[in-house]
């Protein structure tokens, strides 16, 4: 995004360590949601499971796995666009926008019809925090998954070169972001017990 | 430099006189009980502290505009100068060794008080308050009595658990200094010993709603052997059906939506009810045995009586009643024939 | 359509059409779902969500992202020139900082007119005991909105000193990021208004902490009040992120931290704050919505939530909020005192320090609101020692300004009245804090009119007055014309005689009993005499404002033409012609000196290129 001021900052200003330094401090101000989010879980139900909550174990690994493997492929897109290998960055753009897009559906649209069998309903108990955590998380996924949607198709238009490639590296490095809320999301809501 | 003599000179003479007034005026509500010494003590020492500092702050400013005002006909700028390090420790280090002496001293009034945070000991009277909009009641819970005055005797300590029905409220007599919150799903406590014979008002120190402002009980400290005579009295009441029941039904504003004489008020009336068969809105009858009577007092909408509309009877009663309570007012009802 | 090519008439245009849209799609979504399709709360939620939105679009927020998604290289702004009449720009989607920065100053003045105004209206209601002119349940909406929208008006006013001063002052030629710069101004807008609306959605009776299960139960004025206030929260968000990188990326050539400006100091400070803290509010409000629309129970202790835990989460924000009211303030009194007392500023390196100590602790302090809930000794005296800590950079301001004025040669023009009457509030206002931090005492305190005099006193002073102090000082380098020196001496009089009048009656009757938030009060407590003096103090307060309101109507149209440097400053801004041109700096402003040499023969600060006339 170029600036309105450019003529007169581009002799001056690194417009790449501005860009770079506003989104560290926007994740860290998003940082604050999550941390609120896991205190309240923590607050309201301890460092354990309540009673009668049987989350599916199974779901939340494999889910799990494939966000992680997502960063993974996020990763070697911006890589690829950093030494100009068109090919590798597309097609590693279009896995991390598939595995996200699968995370998103596994859990709002198989995970959450089922949660209320599990013992976990939106309005009382655990699955206050179970709705709220997954659901903030969700919503960022949602943003990152519409993020990577745009960069891969101006990618595929030719927008990106190994000289100037901000778009990708930013939207990569929000995608890591939301999936290391989730490496700690993960254990709060399946493995504690 | 000679300039500072004046303004030292004020600062120490106006501290003396702002000291003094602090120490003399009257700068709180008259007290009504033990704890009220200590924690105006503390206030007080406080404003003496807040009283030097503001003098001395003052009057270096009202000083330094007077004495270095620029005067007509004057060009230039002030001295230069920018710092002074033993100047800038010494303001940074005095009031740290104030803060940390004085945290010292406050945390210590506030234990010695006893009067929070601290279990129950055993020649404490307990009172069990609830607050709900916007109301208070009180519960004496080892003699069995409630009420919606609170009366104490004087000069003992008595050890109020708090409770909260719907929002948050506030438990504060002026006169006895401390406050602390009513919170629904949490209990506080607060220890306070009254020692001032006389009439005074709980007043709710928390928004609640609509009638926050007027959400105040009337208080009456009397002299202990006043206060057993009064209890005696109250738990006479409370062992007497013919007596409790009636005012239960005062106490929780039943008899405002229901009569005892037969007429229509907002709910059925109460007269000839007990035993006697009811028809209900859904068009079924039943009879007003003692089980219909509980259920309609702790579950109102279970059934809705023909004529009648749901959701008019408040629901909470069931927290907000002891069983005690609900059995006077079911062997009251049983009275009107 | 003429009108139409104004973007604010667009966005209201716009924000009217997605409301109702929104409204409309909500409701067919909830008959196709088999609900009752008209449900006000849920209804008017998402109606509200969507005109912010479409608000924004009617702007021009999302035009440049939305070709850049699009695939086409952002457009530049369109750039301005300067045949044309300049005021609408004011009403545009502007990204540069100067226009910003106004935007947000008359936004903060006509939002505190508001805020004002509901506390003349419940003033009289409080003059005598007894209901005279309202209900309370009337009072407890005018209270509660007066409360909140007077705290939005002054994140509207750092938001407004923040954009006008640090770019021009660290000799930068514009923010880091000026698109999301107005953006940040004009996601704010929307809040605003929705805040503003409760009133007339019912209102909201919680106050302006807005504490469950109160809140919960509230009117659906509250919804309004809660999704107000989460908007113009990211607003805060995003505008911090802008003030740190160009403060930490963009100072001019030779300005290392020690020789900045003294408010970027307390900006900087500030915007950490912003930056982190405003989350929290944002979620705990978002977390009462939630329990509102969706029963979900967060603070519901029957479904397992916890009445408290909400406290906790209000007032990591909340505390440190206040904080960022008074930082910019305090910086603005640095800023000025020694250009109207000749002199540096004494202790630079420590009075900067000591806004970023504030700053740190106010983190560290958030529970002494929360003393009478219960939570336990341990707690409770950690909480007392942090919040009397933070007297000592307080402090260590003020003798720091007592050591600038000794030895000075001090004039008195109006932005140097209002430094020195902010100067004597906000000391009153501060030495009221202790009482409030000891547990003991403050059991005794807690919700009376004793905190509201202390928090009127350090809001008053902190950010009232110079706010006031700042709008005067910089009226010349905004519109390039002077305000009425007369005028200006006699709101401050006005305002200073008339504060004191309505706080200290406060003070006296807190001490002695008056419960706040209170629409009536017991006559038998004798309060009466000292609320009608605190309510003639009010009127005069608001007497002041009004003249305050025509001196700059009257002086931005026909002021005489300022001089360029009326108050011989050597700080960068006022080396630039005013208004300063786009880009500020021809080239960049090189720093020679310290910023407040002043009584040095021959030392200046930057070194300023003589601008040429206009800025492309
Ligand atoms: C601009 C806003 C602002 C500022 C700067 C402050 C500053 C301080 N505040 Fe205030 N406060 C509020 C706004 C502010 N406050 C608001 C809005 C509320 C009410 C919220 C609500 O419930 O609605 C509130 C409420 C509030 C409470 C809760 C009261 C209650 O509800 O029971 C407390 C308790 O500790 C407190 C303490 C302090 C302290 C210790 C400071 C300190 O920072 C003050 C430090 C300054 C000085 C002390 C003066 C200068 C120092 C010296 C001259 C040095 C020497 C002094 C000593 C050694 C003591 N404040
Ligand atoms: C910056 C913050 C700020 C400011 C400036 C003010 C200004 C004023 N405040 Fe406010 N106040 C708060 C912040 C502020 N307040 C907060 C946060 C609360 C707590 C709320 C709560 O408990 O939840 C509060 C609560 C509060 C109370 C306690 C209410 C209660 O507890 O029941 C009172 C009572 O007197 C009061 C009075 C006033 C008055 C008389 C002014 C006066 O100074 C106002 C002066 C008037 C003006 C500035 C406007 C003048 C306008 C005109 C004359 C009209 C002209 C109009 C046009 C040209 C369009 N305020
Ligand atoms: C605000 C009005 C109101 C108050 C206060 C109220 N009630 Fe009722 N009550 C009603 C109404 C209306 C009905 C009929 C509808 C229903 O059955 O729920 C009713 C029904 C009843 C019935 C069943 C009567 C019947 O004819 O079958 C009983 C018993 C009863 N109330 C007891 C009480 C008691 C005990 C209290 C106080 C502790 C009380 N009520 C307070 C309004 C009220
Ligand atoms: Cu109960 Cu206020
Ligand atoms: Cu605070």
């Amino acid at each position: 995004m170029a600036a309105h001021t450019a003529a007169h900052a581009a002799p001056r200003f690194n417009k790449l360590a501005l860009n770079r330094l506003g989104l560290w401090l926007f994740m860290l101000s998003e940082t604050m949601i999550f941390i609120i989010l896991l205190v309240t879980r923590f607050v309201l139900f301890g460092t354990g499971m309540p009673e009668g909550i049987e989350v599916d174990q199974l779901l939340g690994l494999v889910i799990t796995i494939l966000l992680l493997a997502s960063s993974i492929s996020a990763y070697r897109a911006e890589t690829a666009m950093a030494h100009g290998n068109r090919d590798a960055f597309q097609r590693n753009m279009l896995l991390t926008i598939i595995m996200g897009t699968v995370f998103l559906l596994a859990v709002v649209a198989w995970e959450w019809p089922l949660a209320p069998h599990h013992g976990l309903h939106l309005q009382e108990g655990f699955g206050i925090v179970f709705f709220a955590m997954t659901g903030m998380h969700a919503f960022h996924v949602l943003t990152g998954v519409l993020m990577l949607i745009i960069v891969y198709l101006n990618g595929r238009n030719g927008a990106y070169s190994p000289e100037s490639y901000w778009g990708v590296e930013a939207t990569v490095k929000y995608w890591h972001f939301v999936d290391l809320v989730w490496v700690f999301f993960y254990p709060a809501l399946y493995l504690l017990n | 430099m000679r300039k500072l003599a004046l303004p030292l000179a004020l600062t120490v003479i106006l501290s003396v006189v702002a000291v003094m007034w602090v120490q003399r005026a009257t700068l709180t509500a008259a007290p009504a009980a033990a704890e009220a010494a200590a924690v105006d003590s503390l206030l007080r020492l406080e404003f003496y502290i807040l009283a030097v500092f503001f003098v001395l702050c003052m009057v270096f400013f009202l000083y330094s505009l007077w004495a270095f005002r620029r005067r007509a006909g004057e060009t230039g700028d002030g001295a230069h100068f920018h710092s002074h390090t033993g100047l800038e420790i010494a303001w940074t280090v005095v009031p740290v060794i104030i803060v940390v002496a004085m945290g010292y001293h406050g945390a210590r009034v506030i234990a010695d008080l006893k009067a929070v945070d601290v279990p129950k000991s055993a020649d404490d009277l307990e009172v069990i308050v609830t607050g709900q909009q916007w109301s208070w009641t009180f519960e004496y819970p080892e003699q069995g009595v409630a009420t919606t005055d609170l009366v104490l005797p004087s000069g003992r300590s008595v050890y109020f658990r708090l409770r909260a029905v719907d929002v948050i409220h506030s438990f504060w007599v002026p006169e006895f200094r401390l406050k602390m919150d009513t919170i629904p799903g949490k209990e506080n406590v607060l220890r306070l010993t009254p020692n001032q014979v006389g009439e005074f008002k709980v007043r709710c120190a928390e928004l609640c709603g609509t009638r926050h402002a007027y959400m105040e009980s009337p208080v009456r400290v009397l002299e202990a052997a006043d206060f057993q005579a009064w209890m005696d009295e109250e738990v006479k009441i409370a062992n007497d059906p013919t007596k409790a029941g009636p005012k239960v039904a005062g106490q929780f504003g039943c008899i405002g939506c229901h009569s005892i004489d037969g007429s229509k008020l907002v709910g059925p009336t109460w007269k000839g009810l007990a035993g006697h068969d009811v028809s209900l809105a859904d068009g079924s009858t039943v009879t007003a045995d003692d089980d219909y009577l509980r259920e309609s007092i702790v579950d109102p909408s279970a059934a809705i009586v023909e004529g009648y509309a749901d959701n008019v009877m408040p629901r909470d009663f069931a927290t907000r009643m002891t069983e005690k309570q609900i059995a006077d007012v079911i062997a009251y009802i049983k009275t009107l024939k | 359509m003429r009108l139409f090519s104004y973007g604010l008439v667009r966005a209201l245009v716009y924000g009217v059409i997605g409301l109702v849209a929104g409204m409309a799609v909500t409701m067919a979504v909830r008959a196709a779902l088999g609900l009752a399709a008209w449900a006000a709360a849920p209804v008017s939620a998402t109606g509200s969500i969507v005109g912010t939105l479409t608000f924004l679009w009617g702007v021009g927020a999302f035009t440049d992202w939305w070709s850049w998604a699009r695939g086409a290289h952002a457009a530049e702004p369109p750039h301005h020139h300067r045949d044309g009449p300049e005021w609408p720009r004011y009403l545009n989607f502007d990204p540069n900082h100067r226009i910003i920065g106004v935007q947000y100053t008359v936004t903060s003045v006509i939002v505190m007119l508001t805020g004002g105004l509901l506390a003349l209206t419940f003033r009289l209601e409080l003059a005598q005991p007894g209901m005279q002119i309202m209900t309370t349940d009337t009072y407890n909406y005018l209270m509660s909105a007066h409360g909140i929208i007077m705290i939005a008006a002054i994140l509207m006013g750092v938001g407004g000193m923040a954009n006008f001063l640090i770019p021009m002052m660290i000799g930068a030629p514009d923010m880091a990021f000026p698109r999301v710069n107005a953006l940040s101004y004009w996601i704010a807008v929307p809040g605003l208004i929705m805040v503003v609306s409760s009133l007339f959605t019912g209102g909201f009776d919680t106050g302006w902490t807005g504490y469950p299960p109160l809140g919960v139960k509230a009117p659906l004025g509250a919804q309004f009040f809660y999704l107000g206030v989460f908007v113009v929260g990211l607003s805060s968000i995003i505008g911090s992120v802008n003030y740190i990188v160009t403060i930490i990326k963009m100072r001019a050539p030779g300005m290392t931290w020690f020789r900045m400006p003294i408010f970027v100091w307390g900006m900087f400070a500030t915007a950490l704050i912003q930056l982190i803290a405003t989350q929290f509010i944002g979620m705990a409000f978002l977390m009462v919505v939630l329990e509102r629309l969706l029963g979900m129970g967060f603070f519901d202790p029957a479904k397992g939530g916890d009445v408290v835990l909400f406290q906790h989460i209000f007032w990591f924000y909340s505390h440190p909020a206040v904080y960022v009211f008074i930082l910019p303030g305090l910086g603005v009194i640095s800023e000025l005192l020694p250009v109207f007392v000749r002199k540096p500023l004494f202790g630079y390196k420590w009075v900067a320090l000591s806004s970023m100590f504030i700053a740190l602790v106010g983190f560290l302090v958030w529970a002494h609101h929360m003393f009478a809930t219960g939570l336990g000794m341990v707690l409770n005296n950690a909480f007392m020692v942090t919040t009397l800590l933070v007297a000592v950079p307080t402090g260590v301001k003020f003798f720091s300004w007592l050591a600038t004025l000794w030895g000075g040669k001090i004039t008195f023009e109006t932005p140097m009245l209002f430094v020195l009457g902010s100067w004597v509030i906000f000391l009153i206002g501060g030495l009221s804090g202790p009482t409030n931090a000891f547990i003991a005492t403050d059991l005794y305190v807690h919700d009376t009119y004793f905190v509201v005099a202390h928090f009127h006193h350090t809001m008053f002073g902190g950010f009232v007055f110079p706010f006031f102090a700042a709008i005067y000082y910089w009226f010349p380098k905004a519109t390039g014309r002077m305000y009425s020196e007369r005028l200006g001496k006699i709101h401050f009089w006005l305002m200073l005689v008339g504060f004191h009048l309505m706080t200290i009656a406060m003070f006296w009757i807190g001490l002695h009993g008056m419960r706040r938030r209170i629409a009536d009060y017991d006559p038998t407590q004798g309060f009466g005499p000292w609320q009608t003096v605190t309510t003639t103090g009010a009127y005069l307060v608001g007497i002041g404002v009004t003249i305050f309101v025509i001196n700059m109507i009257r002086s931005a149209r026909r002021g005489e033409v300022a001089v360029p440097n009326p108050w011989r400053s050597m700080s960068p801004e006022w080396q630039l012609p005013s208004p300063p041109p786009d880009g500020n700096f021809e080239t960049p402003p090189e720093v020679i000196g310290d910023p407040y040499d002043y009584g040095l023969a021959g030392a200046s600060y930057v070194r300023v290129a003589a601008p040429s006339a206009a800025g492309h």
